[in-house]
């Protein structure tokens, strides 16, 4: 019974969530289909206080899963995405003023993430990952995936 | 003995008359760097106004970074982008000194769009390095003005940052407002996309093909944001000032949230348009715009053109004051 009830509670998440993705717009990004928290409780106490601040200024005009499962892991790269966040107007009180101390430490947080999540030991898992995010984009969005990814020669490049 | 006298009088109305002119009160001009507007001017009768200027190729920030930033080699009018704000009254002598100091590695010169006569002056103000130059001019026409070096070539010394804006107030002056403000867009062509930090360099096909890599008021992404945030109250009525330096664009200068009590098109003083939302700026043209403060609030000047803001066309002038919920409240 219970592992009955537990199958219609999953089958509603899965209906629920197609809904949500046909019904609603599509995802910009394979990345937007990751988790959007990542534990930093092993981080340096500054880069704790990075994410917080990524947390609470990035999700004003998308998911931080965005930031999170990007394929950016380059300090020079980061920089020169968080430089073009900064100039969104804040006009409709939707997209933060984002100071440029606080871009510098959301830009110190996710370079210093990448190097600890993307490369060095972790980097075959960080690999798998990002594959079975882009093969879920494509499966589900085969369109946009097309238009996003599919002109990259490695199926994989994220347009900056 | 009455031709002597005679001469003897011709020759001290002479001497008088000398000694008039060479005791002719030269003002100073009161300059002021953007987005700082001198103040009116008080005078009723014209004057002599000296202009001291100095050019000078130097490094400076285009747009501050997370390490060194991103920097260029402009070239100023003062050290500043833009140069310096000139105050003067219809009928003033302007008065221009300009000095081109050894360490420059440039001719420089400037065309005042202010001015009646061959390059705006540019023509007879054009200093080797190591070298200055004077000249004198009337000037004739009231209204809002760009100047900009025109040595050649004129493209390169503009694009790099080589312009101001000088007003040329009409006798009876302009009306009293709480706030002026001096702002100026121009772009920046790079060899390196945008944000790229160190030193940039100047790309001329980017310049010819008008692509340019930034385009920025007052001479540096985000100079009107964080500290440069212009500020305000509400119940004020402010002014800007608001010229292009080009070289190439067009701007529609905007300010989202606000609509233009009165707008000076092109710098014309002479009547202004009313109601406006949005002010075509050509490059090397200036505009003047009026509006009253009534709801506190962040507004985002931008050049409406508005993929411009992802180059750094974008600005706040930030509101404070009581909330005027019978002209601004949300219901749900």
């Amino acid at each position: 019974m219970d592992r009955r009830f537990g199958s219609w509670v999953w089958l509603s998440f899965g209906v629920l969530a197609s809904l949500s993705w046909g019904g609603e717009r599509v995802p910009e990004y394979a990345n937007d289909l990751g988790p959007e928290t990542i534990d930093v409780s092993s981080y340096p106490p500054e880069m704790q206080e990075s994410y917080k601040l990524l947390q609470a200024k990035c999700v004003r005009c998308h998911g931080a899963a965005r930031a999170i499962n990007s394929e950016l892991t380059d300090a020079k790269d980061w920089a020169r995405y968080i430089k073009r966040m900064q100039m969104r107007p804040p006009c409709c009180n939707v997209c933060p003023v984002i100071s440029l101390s606080d871009a510098k430490a959301i830009w110190r947080f996710l370079s210093y993430d990448s190097q600890v999540r993307k490369t060095g030991p972790n980097a075959l898992s960080w690999e798998k990952h990002r594959l079975s995010l882009l093969q879920a984009y494509r499966e589900k969005f085969p369109e946009k995936y097309q238009e996003r990814y599919g002109q990259a020669a490695n199926h994989r490049k994220e347009p900056l | 003995m009455k031709k002597y006298a005679f001469l003897f009088a011709i020759a001290i109305t002479g001497f008088s008359a000398v000694s008039l002119t060479s005791a002719e009160t030269v003002i100073p001009a009161a300059l002021t760097y953007a987005p700082e507007v001198p103040p009116a001017v008080a005078r009723q009768a014209p004057a002599v106004v000296r202009v001291d200027l100095r050019t000078e190729e130097k490094v400076g920030v285009l747009m501050k970074g997370f390490e060194e930033g991103t920097k260029y080699t402009f070239w100023t009018f003062n050290g500043h982008v833009p140069g310096p704000f000139i105050r003067v009254r219809v009928g003033d002598t302007l008065e221009v000194n300009l000095k081109n100091p050894k360490a420059n590695s440039m001719d420089h010169n400037i065309d005042l769009h202010a001015v009646t006569g061959p390059g705006g002056g540019a023509a007879i103000t054009l200093p080797k390095p190591g070298e200055e130059k004077t000249a004198r001019f009337k000037l004739l026409n009231p209204g809002l003005y760009v100047y900009h070096c025109a040595a050649p070539p004129v493209t390169e010394h503009i694009a790099n940052g080589m312009y101001g804006l000088i007003l040329v107030e009409p006798a009876e002056g302009l009306p009293k407002v709480d706030r002026e403000f001096y702002v100026m867009q121009s772009e920046f062509y790079t060899k390196k996309p945008f944000g790229e930090e160190g030193l940039q360099s100047f790309d001329a096909q980017a310049a010819s093909a008008e692509k340019p890599t930034y385009i920025v008021f007052n001479g540096m992404v985000r100079s009107l944001m964080d500290e440069g945030t212009l500020k305000a109250k509400t119940g004020e009525k402010v002014r800007v000032f608001f010229g292009n330096g080009g070289p190439n664009l067009v701007s529609s200068w905007h300010i989202i949230g606000e609509i233009f009590d009165s707008v000076y098109r092109e710098g014309s003083v002479t009547g202004p348009q009313h109601n406006i939302q949005t002010t075509l700026v050509p490059a090397g043209s200036a505009s003047i715009a009026e509006f009253g403060l009534e709801v506190p609030g962040d507004y985002t000047l931008v050049d409406h053109s508005i993929f411009r803001i992802e180059k750094g066309a974008m600005g706040i002038l930030h509101v404070d004051g009581p909330e005027r919920p019978d002209i601004y409240k949300k219901i749900q």
